[in-house]
């Protein structure tokens, strides 16, 4: 009993337990760099400093000497106090807490911790490829995004335009610039829609990282006419107009003719006996100048007809035809005539060609009263007759 | 001039539809297979659109015609409505025809008077325009009036024509010209033109005649217009009529001969052909970057089932194939309706199953060896693993990927230890390496040890060395407490780590009395004092009876106790060993009542408190019945024939405790 006590005394008065000075400090770092833990102990004396990894109970450095075979890790003991681990080369699989042990009894540690940022990424396999959906169908874009801190998706359009986004169990559509979230749910599409997006992942961690993903809307064409009804003197060049909006891009041509009653059935080599007129395809040439423009889904077809003569006159289909459907629009092209050497009266002529006017206009209203404008031309025909006569 | 305008528009039609013709019938054959190759998927129409969207080159006109042609089958069923729908408009047409008769009348009377003049030769130039108009019009809906009403002969306009010398001037002078301009288009179709020149020219002269001699000139001038109109008009329709007939059996024809042609060509032909005609209307390049990133990946993906079905023609198929994601792909159609192709493709099928079971059955057989070895068995093996990573990376520092350490990491090795005993815990990663060593307390993820050098300030813990063993650097705990238990790792330090997991089981015995704490016994008794030691691993050495603090020897020749000690008594050789210390006691006095204490050697005491009770009346039966028994269980030795013994004293004494009662 007396020998313990003894020693007892001695220790406590010659050899103070060592104890931590401080507290490690927490630290972050971006890969790629360094980072430096500092354990400071006042009054060592004969015990030993030690570090570990918590996560997984690696023996890292024993006093100055690094145990393990990490190239990367390594020791500092510059001042008598302080005992840094340093790692240098950051990995995301350093991300983690570090122990700082003296070998008391009973032991005592300190943990420090690191956090490893690393810039975004996307994953492919999770994202979405490009997408070709039916008009009136849903679609979601989906985006999958790692990095630490966890990244922020954001999905734009690529040409700048407004996200047009429909509320669910609305029929209204909502424009917003951008949209926050990994997936982007696009409800009942419409073909405004369509367009390339831009999936955006970012966290504070240059740099950041985008995917592009194409959305194609498709529905059956649609197409217009400006002008229905179009008049242009013998000799001169008339450009006829047809507005295509189609998706996928469409087949487009050009007919010549009324539709006969057997349709496209004429098209062939019967036509060539009979002489009957049918509806004939136009092709590109001295003749016809036919030119196709298309941006996006929308298009513009053109046919130019040169040398304007009396057998251009008649009715043109412009016909687009698509996987989804087919569409056509109609025109016709009549004859203005002008008197360049008659010697009557310019009031006379005037009238004349006023006449042809309101005429043309009213063939673009209906069907039904086709016969009108013959009817009013024969009539200021007989009358402008009838005054010369008199004259005489 | 202007009167040939319609027969301009005739000519210029028939030309540009001779040329269509000529293409439609070139592609005849090709556009009926390709109807019944659409017949079974769709792609046609969008590979069709894709290639017309990407390049507009001179190829357009036989695709449009091929589309076209289909477009005209479609159609065929709806012949019949533009009957109806004529025949509805017939009526209103009939009152306009009405009044556009009254109106002609008029500028006709006109024209008649100035040419009577023939003061001004200009009003003469100008006069033409309206019939040009009217003439047009009339002609076009005339022929939707025909087919009710009679044709007239055409005799009175010749005979007619002989009367006036002026007009017959006049219309000579428009014949030239007409026959002119009609050479330069076509010389074939002068006879076409010629009729309606000439009827326009008798119906002026007719009426200027008639309207100079007498009021019926006007009612004959109507009826001569009329004529001529019906034989124009009949003429135009009759030539309608053979249009349509003559078109009808072209197609017949074509469709009979298109089904001959099928039938006479055998099915690889056909499929040949239609894959030809697939990679003919297909542009597999493109401009558009996406276009050809998605094609590209079709092809990867599509490649491998169209070399199964179509080895004879690899090529060809395999540029037909640059089809969109969403539709399908044209050879699984054609496989499935191809005898051949489909029994390949059953045997493909067939031959992937069969394939698939053998993985199975591969897989199977490895997961039962793999339960089939023992802990020893597997520990074994990975450590031969380990023998060879080490091997191949003796110089690398920085080790492999995380699949290899999985597969390196040791099975747990139990250990179990008896308190107050040493413990060994071998490091089971081979010596190979030359890297530290090191021990760590998981419970606190204390460092115990790198190599030799000891952290830990428990001087009980220490890490040995030892040559002659596979293992290196086995950790020792003397001593072991029951807080010690727990995991233990040993790491290799590699990058990544080599690990092996010991887990320390600590055994504590338990000392138990057999029978009360207080025994009560009557004196001259035999008296047997039990003890017995549970759970350990080491039996004890021995089992020290005490009484009080004075040591009971093992034999005492004076009084006859003696001490016995069994072990292996309830227990099971191979896990835990239970042992009983006996304290015999022959002949028991009234003195000897106190506390006696059992000590094994490795576990804690217990005590017994004996008490002797004393009784004279009983006494000399209970000694003289004592001795019978003493010299009996002497010479058996026997602690079974002992405890039959006691037994019967302790009936005895209930016996003989019921007997003062009745002697008092």
């Amino acid at each position: 009993g007396s020998t313990q006590n003894q020693h007892h005394e001695s220790s406590s008065q010659l050899d103070p337990d060592p104890e931590f000075i401080g507290f490690i400090n927490n630290v972050t770092y971006p890969a790629g760099r360094e980072a430096i833990l500092a354990c400071s102990v006042r009054n060592l004396g004969k015990n030993k400093v030690g570090w570990l990894r918590a996560s997984d109970q690696t023996v890292l450095a024993l006093q100055g000497r690094v145990v393990t075979h990490n190239a990367r890790i390594s020791v500092m003991h510059q001042d008598m106090h302080t005992w840094k681990l340093k790692i240098s080369k950051l990995r995301e699989s350093d991300r983690g807490c570090y122990m700082c042990q003296i070998n008391t009894s009973p032991m005592k540690k300190q943990v420090g911790c690191i956090d490893v940022q690393v810039p975004p990424d996307i994953i492919n396999e999770e994202s979405s490829a490009d997408l070709a959906v039916q008009e009136g169908e849903d679609a979601t874009l989906t985006c999958k995004a790692t990095g630490n801190p966890q990244p922020r998706v954001t999905w734009r359009r690529e040409d700048g335009e407004m996200i047009l986004i429909r509320k669910p169990g609305s029929r209204e559509l909502m424009k917003v610039e951008s949209y926050n979230g990994s997936s982007l749910r696009l409800l009942r599409l419409e073909r405004r829609q369509m367009g390339a997006y831009l999936c955006i992942a970012s966290n504070d961690v240059p740099p950041a990282v985008s995917k592009r993903v194409s959305l194609s809307v498709q529905f059956a064409p649609m197409v217009r006419a400006p002008s229905q009804l179009l008049g242009t003197p013998l000799g001169s060049d008339v450009q006829l107009e047809c507005q295509v909006e189609a998706s996928p891009s469409p087949v487009s041509y050009w007919l010549k003719g009324a539709r006969t009653s057997n349709g496209f059935a004429s098209v062939s080599t019967a036509s060539l006996e009979s002489g009957s007129p049918g509806p004939e395809m136009l092709l590109d040439g001295p003749k016809y100048g036919i030119t196709e423009r298309r941006d996006g889904y929308r298009g513009v077809m053109l046919l130019v007809v040169r040398s304007f003569s009396p057998s251009d006159v008649g009715t043109y289909h412009c016909v687009s035809t698509n996987s989804l459907g087919r569409a056509e629009g109609t025109l016709r092209l009549y004859e203005i005539k002008l008197h360049p050497g008659a010697s009557a009266s310019n009031d006379d002529h005037l009238n004349y060609i006023g006449g042809l006017e309101e005429a043309a206009r009213n063939a673009g209203r209906s069907n039904r009263t086709t016969w009108q404008p013959l009817l009013a031309m024969l009539m200021l025909l007989w009358m402008r007759l009838s005054l010369r006569t008199g004259g005489a | 001039m202007p009167q040939t305008s319609p027969n301009w528009r005739q000519a210029d039609n028939e030309r540009t539809k001779g040329a269509v013709s000529v293409i439609a019938a070139r592609n005849w054959a090709t556009g009926t297979a390709t109807q019944d190759w659409s017949q079974k998927s769709s792609s046609s129409w969008s590979s069709t659109s894709r290639r017309t969207g990407i390049s507009r080159t001179r190829t357009r006109p036989a695709t449009l015609t091929t589309e076209m042609t289909v477009a005209g089958r479609a159609e065929r069923a709806g012949v019949g409505a533009p009957w109806c729908r004529r025949f509805f408009h017939t009526s209103p047409l009939a009152s306009w025809l009405r009044i556009s008769f009254v109106l002609l009348v008029l500028p006709a009377l006109g024209f008649g008077i100035q040419v009577v003049t023939c003061s001004n030769p200009e009003l003469g130039a100008s006069a033409p325009d309206p019939v040009d108009l009217t003439w047009g019009g009339k002609n076009t809906e005339g022929q939707l009036t025909t087919a009710t009403r009679s044709t007239l002969p055409d005799s009175p306009m010749t005979t007619q024509n002989d009367l006036i010398t002026t007009a017959s001037n006049l219309a000579t002078a428009k014949k030239p010209a007409t026959a002119a301009s009609e050479a330069v288009v076509d010389t074939a179709e002068t006879a076409e033109t010629a009729p309606p020149t000439e009827a326009t020219s008798s119906w002026s002269s007719t009426a200027v005649a008639r309207g100079m001699s007498s009021a019926d000139g006007a009612g004959e001038a109507i009826a001569t217009s009329q004529s001529a109109q019906i034989g124009l008009t009949t003429q135009a329709t009759v030539r309608q009529t053979e249009a349509q007939t003559a078109s009808t059996a072209t197609q017949a024809a074509a469709a009979t001969s298109a089904a001959t042609s099928a039938a006479i060509a055998s099915a690889a032909a056909a499929t040949e052909t239609a894959a030809e005609m697939l990679i003919s209307t297909i542009y597999p390049a493109s401009t558009e970057t996406d276009l050809h990133n998605s094609i590209e990946r079709v092809e990867g993906q599509r490649g491998k089932m169209a070399n199964a079905f179509h080895p004879g023609v690899p090529d060809s198929l395999t540029k037909g194939f640059s089809i969109p994601t969403f539709l399908p792909p044209f050879p699984v159609f054609a496989a499935a309706d191809l005898p051949a192709y489909r029994a390949a493709a059953d045997a493909a099928e067939a031959a992937k199953l069969a394939a698939e079971a053998a993985a199975q059955a591969a897989a199977a057989k490895t997961s039962s060896e793999a339960v089939t070895m023992s802990p020893e068995e597997q520990r074994r093996q990975m450590f031969n693993e380990q023998h060879s990573y080490l091997a191949a990376h003796r110089d690398g520092g920085d080790g492999a990927g995380s699949a290899v350490r999985r597969n390196l990491t040791m099975p747990v090795l139990n250990i179990t230890a008896q308190m107050g005993n040493h413990a060994y815990m071998p490091c089971q990663i081979h010596r190979l390496s030359d890297k530290p060593v090191s021990w760590v307390r998981m419970r606190d993820n204390h460092i115990i040890s790198v190599d030799e050098t000891t952290f830990i300030a428990d001087e009980r813990f220490q890490s040995i060395y030892q040559e002659d063993h596979d293992y290196t650097w086995s950790l020792q705990i003397k001593y072991v407490e029951p807080s010690d238990a727990g995991w233990y790792e040993c790491q290799m330090a590699t990058e990544p780590k080599l690990s092996a997991k010991v887990h320390l089981q600590i055994v504590k015995p338990k000392t138990e009395l057999i029978g009360d704490q207080s025994r009560f016994v009557k004196a001259g008794s035999k008296v047997a004092l039990h003890c017995i030691v549970r759970g350990t691993l080491d039996p004890p050495k021995y089992i020290i009876w005490f009484r009080g603090q004075k040591k009971i020897s093992d034999s005492d020749e004076r009084t006859g106790w003696y001490t016995q000690l069994d072990r292996n008594i309830f227990g099971t050789v191979g896990d835990n060993q239970n042992t009983i210390g006996s304290l015999i006691i022959p002949l028991v006095r009234k003195e000897d009542s106190g506390n006696y204490t059992c000590q094994p050697s490795n576990s804690v005491s217990v005590s017994v408190d004996l008490h002797v009770l004393s009784g004279e009346y009983s006494a000399s039966a209970i000694m003289s019945t004592a001795a019978r028994t003493t010299k009996g269980g002497r010479s058996t030795c026997h602690s079974t024939l002992g405890l039959l013994g006691i037994l019967g004293l302790l009936w005895a004494m209930q016996g003989a405790m019921h007997t003062p009662p009745t002697q008092t």
